[in-house]
């Protein structure tokens, strides 16, 4: 017994004149001192998080704490995080594997995330809890370091898969888990062999296509909780998607699974204020939208009739919204490929149209709106050629711009973010510059040009309006008059109640990239075979009744 | 139950500065909430953690320049200091005829929960455990009244199951009569002590330190015996109704398995029981925190 070894050691050490530490005579000092630091580290009874006095990089939001008590408290430690995206699980998780480090119930804990997120998972967890992980590269990490990130993938490899089930891990976190969604894969049978204490389950969707992938993720926290595979189709289903009695399920499943969501009420985020602003075209930039269309419908009908890509097209028309200059790479572009005369001449028209363009409305809107702003913003375009030129415009008129891509390598984001952050007023930003950034010290947001689908407006809208956001958002989405762009932001933005309840609650119905595409050459159909404006305005806003209407049948059906 | 130690800023300077005196480290800075430390080798030692460092030193027979500890105690202070501190540099660059790089010192944030301060409780848990004191005597003045020695033992109870809840207690044995005090820490805390010197060592003892251990340790599981035990026993019952569904669970998968996958099965379910148990088995761990020889007058 360890207690019976300390007082020999201390009949041992009182009875000779050797002190281990210098000066003896300060015994008692440091006897107080451990005696302070003893108590300051009691586990407390209380239920409360006790790891909350250990964060101080960050303040977790009232939803997030009380899912990690949930966790803890009434689920032992093992649970289905179900949160919708951007809630934070992964605030969730950090928060039950720093009560548990603080209590001293876990001491080896392995993170399983997908490769690409592995460094922001370390970062997270080291920036805003304190805690240090590792990323193995060698087989022996494994076992030296309290804290390791793996991808699923790399960890369920030979020779690390042998080393991973042999040590007895307290904790173990798996992000995005649907990927063990069914139970004859290797991953699923991989994870129900590493040996825990504390399991959390990470997943947005726990449920994707079928209600037995709950039962596959909740067999692995509790085999048998649902029965076996067979009793649970007998007892709770009528059919793949559809359960025989939900509130039974529902209450069953609470026992294991958190989900909160965002409109839940549990969940708060300052205002967003969306403004349109409407612009109207100088004379020459006229001339060169309505030469556009025209050669685009010509196009289009060519093109659907040899059943040949649309993309092309696609591109230009929206690029055309954008910017004289956005268009022009594309019309280059075309002009290299096509060997009729006839359509090479026009676009060469086109091309001199454009170049003559001397007054950029959009562009000017945009320095009008930036100096009375007196604040950050960023500005979105999805073009690099309206990017390069706004930048030029913007450092012509004396205000500090940094650009911001998704080529970027991740230091010089970080560093560009940074720029932004501390030195300058905006940040051009191209769309797929977009993910994994957290902008929310700014309340200012520009759409200069808008995507023609949900989804990723939302993501745009997104950087800035998350959890973390202390002000109202401000958002103003540029709209030339008479293009097809004026209906665009009206299906995007005035209906924009439907699309945050997509968004919100059923992101795997317009999440689906088939889906997306598909909502881009729906409006390029629409926009691109109608003759006048009231026609489009219409076509425009039956589309949008039946995409709501497709959105409420998939709504009853998950 | 009072509100832990340690969670007010002033509470950890004072900690701090108490601890860096008693380790004789120099106190190089004072500003408010933010202090520099000159660290001694040993201390040096135990507070930065790398001992392959330390090892090329000694074997290369060099010497270190000692760390300086920067601790800054808020937010504030951090970036007040850190903003002087690359002041400082850049001043001593503008003197320079050739203006070499100097590296920015930085300062860092003391707060629970960092990885300084858990190093700071590693050293005192270390060099806290034992002592053997007396009241001081005041200057001059022999010490004339008759002392009597006890043995103090502070003790971690820790109440595991899926959970964990602790209690720090403290007791005090006279090893003259072998009357057992509680909360004799708090009693005794605010007394100023010094070391005792060998030749005064264990004079009137008429108990071993082994039999006031056993003491104490009666006296401890009394103690635990009358205490409400409803978190071992709900545990427990998690513990019971988990096995049942595991058992029921792999019974139920095994009439469509073969002989070699019903082993599987069978070590796979053994396995998941371990798990079980290392999760839900409710127990008490005792740990002795620090033992004392503390000689106190006969009438207190």
């Amino acid at each position: 017994m360890e207690w019976v070894e300390t007082i020999q050691q201390f009949n041992d050490e009182i009875f000779t004149q050797h002190t281990p530490f210098s000066p003896p005579s300060l015994m008692w000092d440091f006897l107080r001192l451990s005696v302070t630091a003893c108590q300051a580290q009691l586990a407390a009874s209380e239920n409360k998080l006790q790891c909350l006095e250990h964060i101080h990089a960050f303040q977790p939001l009232p939803h997030q704490i009380s899912c990690a008590l949930e966790v803890i408290h009434n689920l032992h430690g093992r649970a289905v995080l179900a949160d919708e995206v951007g809630l934070g699980k992964t605030i969730e998780a950090g928060l039950v594997i720093k009560e548990y480090q603080v209590r001293r119930l876990a001491q080896k804990v392995l993170i399983l995330v997908p490769a690409s997120l592995i460094i922001q998972w370390s970062r997270e967890l080291g920036e805003k809890f304190g805690v240090s992980c590792y990323a193995p590269k060698k087989h022996w990490a494994w076992s030296e370091y309290d804290v390791v990130v793996a991808s699923l993938d790399t960890a369920k490899r030979e020779p690390h898969r042998s080393i991973i089930t042999a040590i007895p891990w307290d904790l173990v976190v798996i992000d995005e888990a649907h990927k063990l969604k069914n139970q004859r894969t290797h991953n699923w049978k991989f994870v129900n062999q590493i040996p825990n204490k504390y399991m959390l389950l990470l997943t947005a969707t726990p449920v994707q296509n079928s209600l037995q992938e709950l039962h596959s993720l909740i067999t692995l926290l509790k085999p048998g909780e649902l029965g076996n595979k067979r009793n649970f189709v007998a007892q709770h289903l009528i059919s793949k998607r559809e359960p025989k009695d939900a509130q039974r399920l529902r209450d069953h499943v609470s026992t294991v699974m958190i989900r909160n969501r965002r409109f839940d009420g549990q969940v708060y985020l300052p205002d967003r204020s969306v403004k349109i602003v409407p612009l109207e075209f100088s004379p020459d930039e006229k001339l060169l939208y309505d030469g556009v269309q025209q050669f685009l419908k010509e196009a289009y009908q060519d093109v659907t009739k040899h059943h040949k890509s649309v993309l092309p097209l696609l591109t230009l028309q929206r690029e055309v919204c954008s910017s004289p200059y956005a268009a022009m790479i594309s019309l280059n572009k075309m002009a290299e490929r096509i060997h009729t005369s006839d359509r090479q001449a026009k676009i060469f028209t086109l091309l001199e149209i454009a170049q003559q363009i001397k007054y950029h409305t959009k562009t000017e809107k945009v320095l009008e709106l930036i100096s009375t702003m007196n604040d950050k913003c960023i500005v979105f375009t999805e073009y690099r050629a309206t990017q390069d030129f706004l930048m030029s415009r913007l450092q012509q008129n004396g205000i500090k711009a940094v650009p911001f891509r998704g080529g970027f390598k991740r230091s010089k984001k970080d560093w560009m973010t940074d720029l932004f952050k501390h030195n300058v007023q905006v940040l051009v930003a191209t769309e797929s510059g977009g993910e994994g950034i957290n902008l929310q010290f700014c309340h200012y947001m520009i759409n200069f040009d808008l995507p023609w689908n949900p989804m990723r407006l939302e993501q745009r809208i997104g950087r800035i309006h998350r959890l973390g956001q202390q002000s109202i958002v401000q958002i103003y989405n540029l709209s030339t008059r008479n293009t097809i762009e004026e209906h665009i932001v009206a299906l995007l933005v005035e209906k924009i109640r439907m699309f945050e309840a997509v968004i919100g609650e059923v992101d795997h119905i317009l999440g689906d990239p088939q889906i997306q595409k598909k909502i881009e050459t729906d409006i390029l159909d629409i926009a691109l075979t109608t003759e006048s404006q009231e026609e489009l305005k219409n076509r425009m806003s039956d589309y949008a009744s039946t995409m709501w209407s497709r959105y409420q049948s998939g709504r009853q059906n998950s | 139950m009072t509100s832990a130690p340690l969670r007010t800023t002033e509470e950890l300077i004072k900690f701090c500065d108490h601890y860096f005196a008693a380790c004789q480290a120099r106190v190089l800075c004072t500003q408010s909430d933010y202090r520099e430390y000159e660290l001694p080798v040993d201390v040096d030692k135990e507070l930065t953690d790398r001992p392959f460092f330390w090892a090329w030193i000694e074997q290369t027979g060099q010497t270190a320049p000692p760390t300086i500890l920067r601790l800054a105690f808020t937010v504030e202070a951090a970036e007040r200091e850190n903003r002087r501190l690359r002041h400082q540099v850049e001043e001593q660059q503008v003197g320079m005829a050739h203006p070499t790089f100097i590296p920015i010192p930085k300062s860092e944030l003391l707060t629970l929960g960092s990885f300084r301060l858990a190093r700071i409780f590693a050293s005192v848990e270390e060099r806290g455990k034992y002592a053997k004191v007396k009241p001081k005597s005041e200057h001059g003045k022999a010490m004339v009244t008759h002392l009597v020695p006890w043995l103090m033992i502070n003790l971690l109870i820790s109440y595991r199951s899926d959970f964990l809840r602790q209690e720090f207690v403290s007791y005090g044995i006279c090893l003259e009569n072998g009357q057992i005090t509680d909360n004799f820490y708090d009693l005794i805390k605010n007394i100023p002590m010094e070391t005792v010197s060998e030749t005064e060592l264990c004079l009137n003892a008429t108990l071993s330190f082994t039999a006031a251990n056993q003491i104490i340790r009666r006296r401890i599981e009394q103690y635990i015996h009358q205490l409400p035990h409803d978190w071992a026993i709900t545990a427990s019952q998690h513990w019971a109704d988990e096995i049942v569904q595991i058992e029921t669970y792999y019974q139920s998968l095994a009439p469509d398995k073969d002989v070699s996958e019903l082993a599987m099965l069978e070590s796979e379910k053994q396995y998941k029981l371990q798990q079980l148990e290392k999760r839900y088995r409710p127990h008490i761990e005792i740990e002795a925190k620090q033992i004392a020889l503390i000689y106190l007058p006969l009438h207190r």
